[in-house]
């Protein structure tokens, strides 16, 4: 087996073991690196950050265990960014896994908040929780919040929450984030809140799903997106609340030059294996 | 068998029509109700499939089929956790079985993605053929357009990636799109005339069987 | 007040004409005139995989990944993959192929399982069906190990990923071409085709797969109504032309579409 043959015919654990050093070292030796801000991710904040103070914005918390080290920084991030705007928030999650998480990226952010910012559960922000029933359940939500719901995540009825007075469905919304995570349920977003009462939305997904959502921004049904880890890294640029999506993105360098180099080399070898066979 | 098809296509055929007409308090609240019964409905869905899960591992257990000591596993950890959040969902024990187990299982396995993409492409990705050599030229501009670094090493790729996506990729997609979305609304068509039945459980009869 | 909700009625004569077509064209099969369906080639790609897996004497994996039929964005492309399922199954049996089909779903599993069994039992071959070993119910989580452990263990020949496939395409894909088995990738998530094409020896994409599907089942209700879904494509090919065209020209058609 000449060298060409063994290198292409390589054990895959190798691969693994590089790709694991490759995004381990910057955790752990955190390396900052120059970064751009992308153009979705600069209107995401723009958008953000051009919401009235005083308005109520709908927030979707749709991360889980597995999408959580990529969004949660982000949706911490905007959720430190929102109240210290005086933007009140209204959460909800689409899966039980997704509610437990939502209130742990809110608990984070409390936390994080800066001195003297109002961050009251019931008066500057509410959990309503879980709402099951996928898009159905959205529409349910956008036309009748209390069909849905009677109280929130912590169990206190929506009905002596002073920030749910008058909030009943979707025309109490100035704006939506939808932090879906990997649930794909932007479209439905768009679909329940953006299309029938026009509400504008931006979003947060996983990194390959960005391309899913372009024709969603081009059409202008979405104020921008948050993609993956480097999505979230931006947003706490733009803040200026460094975080742990910055040093996750710094590993997303080494991974992401890794895997070209090891595409590139593969089809070197490839090439080199077809002309030696006279290919 | 009918009944349950009228009920799906009544349902469906009243939302339709609420989402276009302005229609009488009545029928808009008899929506809300259905609306308010799809949240329960789905809720206890996710107790069906922990029963089926739970039965099977329950017969796995007491027939002695192969590697019947996971599923002890299973139950036992069923069993426990279920125990203790039926008490409380805020008890501490249950909250560090999900954070300090459940979690990072769950991210350990998707986190599995970046391995074996890798390895597939260092295998798979060849430019075998001219569509193939464009392919892998286009994903390596898109991949130094979003690591974060790749802007600053080879500034070109913003504006080229982003064109790419903006243009080609989003036309593919938005293709998709429409051609998914037409795909359910069929689906919904064959769901309203009974001529689906899978969502009941039941395989659709062919024209000529009826 | 209007007779249709402000902002909606070009939707509901896009929806009352793409519904309508549909319905048309159900008619017209139910009176014998079923809708002709391009043959794909992936019908001979199916046969072609089981045929290899026959001459290695390695058996061939059916995977379906999320098949959680209350939603209606995953209910299609499961019903479709059944379908193909439904094919595959009687061609297993015909060449004497063994196929494992894993589930993650109770449903889902039930039905898979009802499939396989038909379609040996119209092949004269349910004898050489051992049903428990050839549908496996795996829960969801768990399935990823068991299955690559699997694919391994068995050598397998020949792999099916059709279905609404998420994140997991890429962990059996990888798995299945180091194997050395021949693969067919289908799937309608948008974001998985990428990967399915990149790494399938062949592969359908998005509305492809009920096509598949439907041709394979030979039924008039889903021919007919992809007929009518065709009527859909044309519609939104006709205004992606004007639209673009007008757009160009510096007219706005915006606020014609709003109504």
């Amino acid at each position: 087996m000449s060298i060409v043959d063994k290198l292409l015919d390589m054990d895959q654990r190798i691969i693994y073991a590089l790709m694991f050093i490759a995004l381990a070292f910057p955790i752990l030796f955190p390396v900052m690196l120059p970064m751009d801000i992308q153009d979705y991710s600069r209107q995401a904040f723009d958008f953000a950050d051009g919401i009235q103070a005083g308005s109520i914005v709908i927030v979707e918390g749709g991360l889980t265990a597995a999408t959580y080290p990529q969004g949660g920084p982000g949706l911490v991030a905007q959720i430190v960014h929102m109240l210290s705007n005086d933007v009140k928030l209204v959460f909800f999650s689409l899966g039980t896994e997704q509610n437990v998480w939502t209130a742990t990226a809110i608990e984070a952010a409390l936390d994080k908040l800066p001195a003297g910012v109002s961050a009251e559960n019931g008066v500057d922000w509410v959990h309503l929780g879980y709402v099951p029933g996928q898009e159905s359940g959205v529409a349910a939500l956008a036309n009748n919040i209390r069909s849905v719901l009677n109280v929130d995540y912590f169990g206190t009825p929506l009905n002596s929450i002073t920030l749910m007075d008058g909030v009943n469905d979707a025309t109490a919304f100035a704006a939506v984030l939808w932090w879906g995570g990997s649930e794909g349920s932007i479209p439905w977003g768009v679909r329940q809140f953006v299309t029938p009462f026009g509400i504008p939305m931006t979003g947060m997904c996983t990194t390959n799903e960005v391309p899913n959502y372009t024709p969603y921004i081009n059409a202008g049904q979405l104020q921008g997106l948050i993609g993956g880890v480097r999505g979230s890294a931006e947003y706490e640029y733009l803040i200026k609340m460094p975080g742990p999506a910055l040093g996750q993105a710094m590993a997303t360098n080494f991974g992401g030059l890794l895997w070209a180099v090891l595409v590139i080399l593969g089809n070197i070898l490839y090439f080199v294996k077809r002309t030696q066979e006279g290919g | 068998m009918q009944i349950p098809i009228i009920i799906t296509s009544v349902a469906g055929i009243l939302m339709i029509l609420e989402y276009f007409f302005p229609m009488p308090d009545a029928v808009t609240g008899f929506n809300v109700t259905l609306r308010s019964f799809v949240a329960i409905i789905s809720a206890a869905a996710l107790i069906l499939g922990t029963v089926v899960l739970s039965i099977f591992h329950v017969r796995k257990v007491g027939e002695r089929k192969s590697e019947w000591m996971y599923s002890i596993v299973y139950v036992v950890s069923f069993v426990a956790t279920a125990l203790l959040g039926l008490g409380s969902v805020r008890n501490e024990i249950f909250l560090w079985i999900y954070s300090n187990m459940t979690s990072p299982i769950g991210a350990a396995l998707y986190s599995l993605t970046a391995f074996y993409i890798t390895s597939a492409a260092y295998r798979v990705f060849r430019a075998r053929n001219w569509s193939a050599g464009v392919l892998l030229v286009c994903s390596f501009i898109v991949l130094l357009m979003l690591i974060p670094i790749g802007a600053i090493l080879l500034p070109p790729v913003v504006p080229i990636g982003s064109w790419l996506r903006n243009y080609p990729s989003g036309a593919g997609f938005r293709g998709m799109i429409i051609g998914t979305s037409l795909g359910v609304m069929g689906l919904g068509v064959r769901v309203f005339a009974g001529r689906q039945k899978e969502h009941l459980g039941i395989r659709e009869e062919k024209v000529g069987e009826q | 007040m209007s007779i249709v909700i402000q902002g909606r009625v070009v939707g509901l004569l896009a929806l009352l004409l793409i519904v309508g077509s549909i319905l048309y064209y159900m008619r017209q099969a139910y009176s014998g005139k079923i809708p002709k369906l391009r043959r794909l080639s992936a019908v001979d790609v199916i046969d072609e995989i089981l045929g290899r897996c026959v001459e290695m004497g390695r058996p061939a994996y059916y995977l379906m990944d999320n098949v959680v039929m209350n939603n209606p964005s995953v209910l299609a492309p499961t019903v479709a993959a059944f379908q193909i399922l439904s094919y595959t199954a009687r061609s297993a049996a015909r060449l004497g192929a063994k196929i494992f089909v894993p589930v993650v779903q109770g449903l889902a599993y039930t039905i898979a399982a009802e499939v396989v069994e038909e379609a040996y039992m119209a092949e004269g071959k349910i004898q050489d069906l051992n049903l428990p070993e050839t549908v496996m119910y795996l829960p969801d989580g768990a399935d990823r190990m068991y299955i690559i452990n699997h694919m391994w263990s068995e050598q397998m020949a020949g792999a099916f990923f059709l279905g609404s496939w998420y994140h997991k395409a890429v962990i059996f894909t990888e798995n299945a071409a180091r194997v050395g088995a021949m693969m067919l990738g289908g799937t309608d998530t948008t974001h998985n085709i990428p990967f399915l094409v990149a790494i399938c020896d062949y592969s359908i994409i998005g509305e492809e797969l009920y096509a598949l599907g439907a041709y394979l089942s030979e039924d008039a209700t889903q021919a007919s109504s992809l007929a009518g879904q065709d009527v859909g494509k044309f519609i939104a090919l006709l205004l992606i032309i004007l639209g673009s065209i007008l757009a160009t020209v510096g007219i706005d058609i915006t606020s014609m579409l709003s109504m």
